[in-house]
């Protein structure tokens, strides 16, 4: 083989309890996928009544996901951290693409979010660029570790490298009418910058005035949303959720729906296959709210073994990061395992009602083919890292 | 290397942090909220979700059945489908619309323009389509919702439209009508909703409307599909009670046919009768023509033939709308309670009843009509301007005199007079179990002076319905009580348990029995000799009395009867009333012998025994014997012993056949054909026209054809009578020996009034 080639092969065996968590989510978040939107899609001309459509493409997604993680999991991470300057560029010319020739899906014109060839293919730029901004900021602070001692502790230029391609790329998710997107970016970003070693005054300064802030709209959200520089339907999903009794029909219909298919699981659950909120109640039950028709289906019971399994993923995706002696890799993968992590407390909380509708899809359980292909894809990553540990400890 | 170590465990520590966060605050976070909505909120989520997700649908209940009095179901109620199209589904799909309404209004004949209007509110999602859809349409309906259309989305790829995605049924009640002309005035219908709206239906809707059930389904959020899921709460409507009425079919049968009959016949505008059990005031019968009639199935359609040609011929629109909204509302209308007549002479039995019960007439007193009377300086003639001669209170009866009722009558007084009009009922309405009773039409009593008396005394200034009328027949009758008249028996549940009946009512004594008795002979003795000859029927002693008197300033006159049998023991009374009948126009002319055809049915169905007079048994019926393989010599000796006329047929030696056949009846001296061979049996002859023949004449006749006639009518009279009708047509073929039904009458001193 090319030795040049084969110097980017990472050797050595994954581990294979994560790969197993992995599994066992993937699984049962297309079983309940399909459960939940079987109905629906049987109802909708859109989807030209088929039960299966979700389910078979997400079957198709999660096949092509899965050659990706192999694949992926066969790269050295050093080779992403040679291309991350490239890949930066990368997902700064889809974002911008994005803005500029959108592809516009029915239902939901408004929105600037998709790539792609109408009706062949279609992808999220800001899934790629989430990926891309976990990848910059680990090498850019894994960069620091090695200038450390030049610089001394005042100003740190890897920090501030990274909160302004943070708030770079929030700033053109935004533009894409993308509020969830943007704030996941933002999360990801403070939580890079917090492993990356941002000053601890920072961090206490930063959740302070992120608790005053919300305390500070809670108090006074009236006026404060009239101010605030966000779309009107952004307003409304922020009334909507302050105001439990607001359009019951309209803006809370969602997140009514969800609730009302949460409080019918009960502690047990209606038993798979049997919610009755799926039948054409809750809309799009595919999408960012198919954790309501978990909690129906499986109860009190099953969402919770369901976000301990989250849990202990995430907790074995640290250990991986934690074993690894590369601080890019180690970067990486906590910024990973960040991103599913927040993505799985915003969904639940977003469709607990506990958090304004923002539309953050459930890792392994939303249909969506470019999230699932991309999470399968960081799930590769992980297993890289985990097999270069492997290695190191032969 | 050491600021690097240090790094590293910097790094692992804030990797625990953000670990700890993520997977200790976050998840517990969630959990959290997981409890609170699902734990703690979780029943009054759950209450929510069931109201969302469960949709009340009322299944309309049964309709309780209506029985004759022999409990023969007049009514069948059963379970069809409303359609319904949703309007919403349009939304978007504008283009389904038009497919959609054409398929509706081809399946359900509706208009097409109309539906369409209809169907374009898409705010909408239950546009009533049809009621009470059998399931064949439905079947059909359900071919069209089975297909689909394609239509491209955005990206250019075909879905499949169905059809099925506008158009939804739900479960409906429809009722039938084994008859569906029969009682119609009576039994009434239900609108759209299921309420009733006529007659019964209306009047004991309550009874019959039954609880409607529930289903309790989950529905699908968008469209008002069931969810594909085990989850219905089903509960079941309660049919509604039943109500047995005391009309009988077959007396209603006979009636109405009679009806029609006449309404032809006579060309009136409409033609009534009621038949009434003289002891409980229950009705037997009730029907009527030109008013009152209609199709229970369709009620919408004008049944009267003459009614629909009539309207065909308007061409205005809006006269038409009009004419045929008046012509519904009238074949509705139960005239037989709703539309006073005015009595005449049938009154004077009312008159005579007062007058003897008061004792202020005598049944040997005579009074001697000269043609005409002086009351008051008003002159009032009698119909027969002769006059009557010196007659007592039954021959006046018998002759409908004018001035004997008027002279006598005037004895009552003003106030004795009204009395017995009030006792007789004829100021109150019956109370009858029926909608819209009306009440008589009569002066002002306080107003009142002698020449009121004198005029209503025979019958004449005011105005009665007709079910007052035959509920003081019945008085009269059955010994002087008034009953209150009734049409239903007996309510009945589901299970056929009795949950209610009728006790006949007595309202009051009106006359003595003693003086019933007297009005019943006398009253017979109308019908056995006086104007009521034509009510005769051969066996029954009937008593009755005829009644004619005019439209108030027109020459239309009401011809009616009123009558009761047997005389001796009564047990049905009924009332007829011709409404402006074309040619003759007396009640003795034109109602008596309406009236015998249904008496005649009616106490035979009853099982009355036939009383038969000397005269009558001479022409009785005579079974006759089977001669079939006896020699033609001996047959014939065999017949012409019990008195048969004897012909044969074909020149054969032994009968092969005979008409009538042996065992049939056959009326005394009767024909019977034998036949000797077999191209003898297809022999026919053509039926001879009796009609205008004496009874005598016809019987020869008929004798000289080969041919029996049965003779209807009041055969007593001899030579007086004319053949007026045969049961079958002059021309038609028949086969040798046929019994033929000759109905005779007489036109000689019928008249009650003014020809």
């Amino acid at each position: 083989m090319n030795e040049r080639l084969k110097k980017w092969i990472q050797t050595g065996s994954f581990d294979t309890v994560f790969l197993l968590i992995v599994c066992v989510l993937l699984t049962v978040g297309i079983v309940m996928m399909f459960s939940a939107s079987y109905v629906s899609s049987s109802y909708d001309r859109k989807t030209g009544y088929n039960p299966y459509y979700y389910f078979t493409r997400q079957i198709t997604f999660a096949a092509m996901g899965i050659a990706a993680m192999f694949i992926v999991s066969r790269i050295r991470l050093a080779l992403l951290k040679k291309w991350a300057p490239l890949i930066l560029i990368g997902c700064v010319a889809l974002l911008v693409l994005v803005l500029i020739a959108p592809l516009k899906i029915s239902d939901k014109e408004d929105f600037r979010r998709w790539l792609g060839i109408p009706g062949v293919f279609q992808f999220q730029p800001s899934e790629v660029a989430k990926l891309g901004l976990i990848i910059f900021c680990a090498r850019t602070l894994s960069m620091k570790a090695r200038q450390q001692n030049a610089l001394g502790q005042n100003g740190d230029p890897a920090i501030r490298t990274c909160l302004l391609i943070t708030l770079f790329f929030c700033f053109l998710v935004i533009l894409e009418r993308h509020l969830s997107g943007t704030i996941l970016m933002l999360g990801i970003g403070a939580v890079m910058l917090a492993l990356g070693g941002v000053k601890k005054k920072w961090i206490t300064l930063t959740i302070g005035a992120a608790v005053f802030g919300i305390l500070i709209f809670l108090a006074f959200h009236d006026k404060i949303i009239e101010i605030l520089p966000i779309k009107e339907y952004q307003k409304t999903r922020i009334v909507a959720w302050l105001d439990k009794d607001y359009d019951p029909t309209g803006d809370r219909w969602q997140t009514n729906q969800s609730l009302y298919a949460i409080g019918s699981g009960g502690l047990f659950g209606l038993g798979l296959g049997k919610s009755k909120q799926k039948f054409l109640y809750m809309p799009e039950p595919q999408n960012d709210f198919v954790f309501a028709i978990v909690c129906e289906e499986l109860g009190f019971v099953g969402a919770v073994l369901i976000l301990v399994l989250f849990a202990v993923l995430i907790w074995r995706g640290f250990d991986i990061a934690m074993r690894s002696k590369d601080r890019f890799s180690a970067l990486t993968v906590m910024g990973i395992m960040s991103h599913i992590g927040l993505q799985v407390i915003l969904n639940v909380l977003v469709v607990t009602d506990t958090i304004p509708n923002t539309g953050i899809g459930l890792p392994f359980f939303s249909y969506g083919g470019s999230s699932l292909f991309m999470l399968l894809a960081e799930v590769g990553i992980v297993l890289s890292a985990s097999r270069a540990s492997q290695v190191r400890k032969r | 290397m050491a600021s690097l170590k240090t790094s590293r465990q910097k790094l692992l520590q804030r990797a625990k942090f953000v670990r700890t966060l993520i997977c200790g605050f976050g998840v517990a976070a969630c959990v959290a909220a997981l409890v609170n909505v699902q734990l703690v909120k979780g029943s009054e989520y759950r209450e929510k979700a069931a109201q969302n997700q469960l949709r009340d649908s009322v299944v309309a209940a049964r309709r309780g059945m209506i029985y004759d009095a022999n409990g023969e179901s007049l009514t069948e109620s059963s379970n069809v489908q409303k359609v319904y199209v949703d309007g919403r589904a349009f939304r978007g799909y504008e283009e389904a619309r038009e497919p959609v309404v054409s398929a509706l209004a081809k399946i359900f004949d509706l208009d097409e323009k109309e539906l369409m209007e209809k169907c374009s509110d898409t705010d909408s999602g239950y546009i009533l389509i049809k009621r009470r859809v059998e399931n064949a349409k439905i079947q059909e309906l359900l071919k069209f919702t089975g297909t689909y259309y394609e239509r491209a989305d955005a990206s250019g790829n075909l879905h499949r439209i169905y059809y099925s995605d506008f158009i939804g049924t739900e479960p409906d009640v429809k009722r039938y009508y084994s008859k569906p002309y029969l009682a119609s005035g009576v039994l009434g219908f239900t609108g759209d909703d299921g309420d009733g709206i006529e007659g019964l239906e209306a009047k004991y809707d309550s009874v019959l409307a039954g609880v409607p059930g529930r289903i309790i389904t989950a529905k699908t959020g968008t469209y008002a599909a069931n969810m594909p899921i085990e989850y219905k709460n089903v509960y079941d409507p309660q049919q509604g009670n039943s109500i047995v009425l005391t009309i009988d079919e077959y007396i209603q049968s006979y009636l109405e046919n009679a009806l029609q009959d006449a309404y032809v016949d006579t060309e009136c505008d409409s033609v009534l009768a009621i038949v009434m059990d003289v002891n409980t005031g229950a009705v037997l019968g009730m029907g009527s023509r030109g008013a009152g009639y209609y199709d229970l199935s369709d009620p919408y359609k004008i049944a009267d033939e003459r009614v629909a040609q009539e309207l065909e011929t308007i061409e205005d629109e809006e006269e038409y709308r009009q004419a045929r909204a008046a012509a519904r509302n009238r074949q509705w209308r139960n005239i037989c309670i709703t539309d006073a007549y005015e009595p005449g002479s049938v009154f004077k039995v009312f008159t005579a009843s007062a007058l003897l019960e008061e004792g202020l007439v005598s049944m040997d007193e005579t009074y001697t009509c000269y043609g005409s009377v002086q009351i008051a300086g008003s002159l009032y003639n009698c119909h027969r301007h002769s006059g009557h001669g010196t007659q007592d209170i039954t021959h006046a009866l018998m002759n409908s005199c004018n001035p004997f009722f008027i002279t006598r009558g005037l004895r009552l007084g003003i106030d004795g007079f009204n009395k017995y009009v009030e006792a007789f009922g004829f100021l109150e309405r019956t109370g009858i179990d029926l909608p819209g009773e009306a009440n008589s039409i009569y002066f002002s009593i306080d107003d009142m002076i002698q020449a009121n008396v004198a005029s209503a005394a025979f019958g004449q200034s005011f105005q009665v319905t007709p079910i007052q009328m035959v509920t003081a027949i019945s008085c009269v009758a059955n010994g002087g009580k008034l009953m209150q008249p009734y049409v239903v028996a007996r309510q009945l549940d589901v299970d056929g348990n009795v949950i209610a009946e009728t006790k006949p009512v007595v309202k009051r004594q009106v006359i003595s029995a003693e003086t019933s008795e007297k009005m019943r002979g006398m009253m017979e003795a109308v019908v056995r000799e006086g104007t009521g000859k034509n009510a005769y029927v051969s066996g029954y002693r009937i008593a009755g009395k005829t009644g004619t008197s005019e439209h108030l300033g027109t020459s239309k006159y009401w011809a009616s009867f009123a009558c009761f049998a047997p005389a001796n023991d009564p047990q049905i009374a009924m009332i007829l009333v011709i409404d402006n009948p074309q040619g003759a126009h007396g009640g003795g002319a034109v109602a008596a012998p309406v009236a015998a055809g249904i008496l005649e049915n009616v106490l035979q169905y009853l099982n009355v025994e036939p009383q038969y007079t000397e005269d009558e048994l001479e022409q009785m019926e005579v079974v006759a014997k089977d001669v079939i393989g006896l020699p033609v010599g001996d047959a014939m000796q065999k017949l012409r012993e019990d008195g048969f006329t004897v012909k044969v047929k074909g020149d054969g030696e032994t009968v092969i056949s005979q008409l009538p056949f042996g065992g049939q009846s056959v009326p005394k001296k009767g024909a019977i054909i034998l036949y000797t061979s077999e191209e003898s049996k297809s022999e026919m002859l053509e039926m001879p026209d009796l009609t205008g023949l004496s009874i005598n004449d016809a019987t020869n006749r008929a004798l000289a054809e080969g041919i029996n006639i049965r003779i209807a009518g009041n055969s007593l009279l001899g030579s007086e009578l004319q053949a007026y009708s045969q049961s079958v047509e002059p021309g038609e073929m028949i086969p040798f020996g046929t019994t033929v039904t000759v109905h005779f009458k007489s036109n000689f001193d019928v008249s009650d009034a003014d020809e």
